[in-house]
């Protein structure tokens, strides 16, 4: 056995065995924000409450001009733990740093804690306190509890905008003596304490006292809060979802009329308690080869697509201000299929354009002194206009010769319907020849036939 | 039967002329074709067209610095005005700013001097055998009659007060309070407060509002919605 004397000469001896490097040439400091400190002979890591940890940044520098190492870096002290540290041996680079956390952690209250950290030949005395603080734990439905430490995140269920979910905290006194808590708040717009306790809550031995927290998010999004309990922060989070769409509903008369402006509604299989908006959109099939409609749209857009707002507390579909859209039947038969979509569902309804007879909207009349200009304007939605006739009438209502003015016009209209860019419309100019003055031609009567059949004007007076 | 007899010549042509041009949000013209309860858009006009008009084979458009109507080519400033005569062909075409008129025929442009024309002139059109314009200073307007010979101009009522009034094809009076549109005997109730009122060709009136186009002709009760680009 060495005696002291002999023993320091050994160990004098040993050092100077050893490569110099080694000993001399490692620093140990602490870091505290982002500030370094030479550790020194003790480290007071200060106080914390019980059951939470009181972490110190240590850090190990090799300031010399060779290889390091870190052969030995231990603890030792009840409460007192290396975090985060390395496995020894460790080579250290010129320049180079090492970090590590110790930590201190009690759960009984300490006023004057010690530990010891040694790094390779040098030991750092460490000094800690902890004050005495409940637990809190966080109780499930099925009763188990969790604890919870300070920083670390308590989940809600999460619910509907507008809606509530709970969870109930427990705080124990684990200690032989009272604690006291001076400050119980929850922070955060989402979450309520509906009944918080008066402070400063006092909790005798192994006493409890339970905790109830309301999320109850006004928006939708993930929501952020903390239960703080004098200077400890405890996180809370939920999220708040959008009510469900409602399903969307589409009501239309089996058919309707070429040329109409016709509206349509999107009503909803309940009061929606959503918010958000959808599209209702609609596609056209023509009953006959050619060009597209462009007259088949929503006026508001010009487009076969309009875009609808879905408010809470409503029973149907707000486009703008009005709950009905206008769309346009154009002037070609087929059939239009509607399509809503909201929230993930879609509704569908179709309506039939049948096929009509030629129709007529204006006549414009030029006379010359022996000649009558006529255009018609109206339109033919089967695109299949073959003849037309035309009775003139003169002031006292009598046929003007010869009566029927009869034409063949498949030809020309299946000329122009095979490029015509507005779907069934059409101005024809007709010119009339007369023996006589047109002064006294007062009227017309004009027949279109086409593949639904023939139809007779009324008289139109001009 | 009648002393006079009809020959059906043969159909000229089959063809789509629109009812006019509206300006769309993007700030161009495009023609609105269409009849009543089914309207489209056609391609727009190039951005420099003031005003267009689409009369039997011939289109009249104006730009900031000239008239053009068919091949005919007339140096004149600022807006005009047209007003097609559907009982002639003619299309008498005012031109505020050089305090002229320009008179179309097929194959021909007329151009004469009216030198006393008023100030702020809003609306044109033939109604009858005489020429109409509409005059507009703030929220009084004025009606005068000119005469197509011997353009002598005088006032054809006295002055009123409206949110907006224009004359149709036919030389009618059209005019608007708030929402409410009125021309002769016929009374239309919109949705919002009208801005202006356009003529167009077949008879039709597009009220503007914050919100709409409204298409309005004097024989339909209902209005129509004018389809619009969205820019």
């Amino acid at each position: 056995m060495l005696r002291p004397q002999t023993f320091h000469k050994a160990r004098l001896l040993l050092i100077l065995l050893l490569p110099a490097t080694v000993l001399a040439q490692l620093d140990v400091l602490t870091v505290t924000a982002g500030e370094e400190r030479a550790a020194g002979g003790l480290v007071n890591m200060g106080s914390a409450w019980t059951g939470e940890p009181l972490d110190v940044l240590f850090r190990v520098r090799n300031r010399g001009v060779s290889l390091a190492t870190l052969s030995t870096l231990t603890i030792q002290g009840a409460g007192f733990w290396l975090h985060q540290e390395p496995g020894t041996p460790f080579f250290l680079a010129p320049g180079f740093t090492l970090d590590f956390y110790v930590r201190y952690l009690s759960e009984q209250p300490a006023g004057d804690a010690r530990g010891a950290l040694r790094v390779n030949t040098a030991t750092i005395t460490l000094v800690a306190a902890a004050r005495a603080a409940p637990i809190l734990y966080a109780v499930e439905e099925d009763g188990v509890r969790l604890r919870r430490a300070v920083g670390q995140s308590t989940v809600f269920p999460p619910v509907e905008r507008g809606s509530r979910s709970v969870r109930r905290f427990l705080l124990e006194n684990p200690h032989p003596s009272p604690v006291s808590v001076v400050v119980i708040s929850v922070s955060g717009d989402s979450f309520q304490m509906p009944a918080p306790p008066a402070a400063p809550l006092r909790l005798a031995s192994s006493e409890t006292r339970s905790l109830e927290i309301f999320f109850q998010p006004a928006t939708s999004g993930l929501k952020t809060g903390a239960l703080i309990l004098d200077d400890r922060r405890y996180p809370l989070e939920g999220v708040g979802r959008e009510p469900p769409f409602p399903r969307p509903l589409l009501s239309l008369p089996p058919t309707l009329p070429s040329a109409t402006q016709a509206r349509i509604g999107v009503r909803f299989d309940s009061t929606s308690r959503a918010e958000g908006s959808g599209t209702l959109r609609f596609e056209f099939q023509p009953a006959m080869t050619g060009p597209d409609d462009p007259a088949i749209v929503f006026p508001a857009t010009n487009r076969r697509s309009v875009s609808f707002q879905v408010r809470s507390g409503e029973t149907q579909a707000l486009f703008g201000s009005q709950t009905e859209a206008i769309f346009q039947t154009g002037t070609t038969a087929g059939r239009l299929r509607f399509i809503a979509e909201a929230g993930g569902f879609t509704a569908e309804a179709s309506v039939t354009i049948a096929p009509s007879t030629a129709a007529i909207d204006t006549i414009t009349a030029l006379r010359g002194l022996d000649i009558l200009d006529l255009t018609v304007k109206g339109y033919d939605n089967t695109r299949s206009a073959s003849e037309v006739a035309f009775t003139f009438y003169d002031r006292d209502g009598q046929p003007i010769e010869p009566g029927d003015l009869r034409s063949d016009v498949a030809e020309k209209f299946r000329r122009y319907f095979e490029t015509a860019p507005a779907g069934g419309l059409f101005a024809l100019r007709a010119v009339f020849p007369a023996t006589g003055s047109t002064v006294s031609i007062a009227a017309v009567e004009i027949e279109f036939r086409n593949q639904a059949g023939s139809r007779r004007s009324e008289r139109i007076q001009f | 039967m009648s002393a006079i007899t009809l020959f059906l010549l043969v159909q000229a042509a089959i063809s789509l002329p629109p009812l006019g041009f509206l300006r769309q949000p993007d700030g161009r013209l495009c023609a609105l074709y269409g009849v009543r309860g089914s309207f489209s858009i056609g391609e727009p006009l190039p951005e420099e067209i003031l005003a267009a008009l689409e009369w039997g084979a011939a289109r009249l458009y104006k730009t900031p610095s000239v008239l053009r109507a068919a091949n005919h080519i007339h140096e004149a400033p600022g807006p005009a005005l047209f007003a097609p005569d559907a009982s002639n062909g003619l299309v008498y075409v005012l031109l505020p700013e050089a305090g002229e008129l320009a008179v179309y025929s097929p194959g021909n442009l007329r151009i004469q001097l009216v030198p006393e024309l008023p100030r702020h002139i809003i609306a044109f059109a033939k109604a009858g055998a005489r020429l109409r314009l509409v005059t507009r200073q703030a929220t009084s307007f004025q009606i005068y009659a000119m005469d197509p010979v011997t353009w002598s101009m005088a006032p054809a009522g006295p002055p009123w007060n409206a949110a907006a009034a224009t004359l149709d094809r036919q030389g009618e009076l059209w005019t608007a309070e708030d929402r409410l549109v009125r021309s002769g005997g016929r009374l239309w109730l919109l949705e919002e407060a009208v801005l202006s009122l356009q003529p167009l060709e077949d008879g039709w009136i597009v009220a503007e509002t914050s919100g709409n186009r409204y298409l309005l002709r004097r024989d339909s009760a209902e209005e129509y919605v004018a389809p619009t680009n969205l820019p």
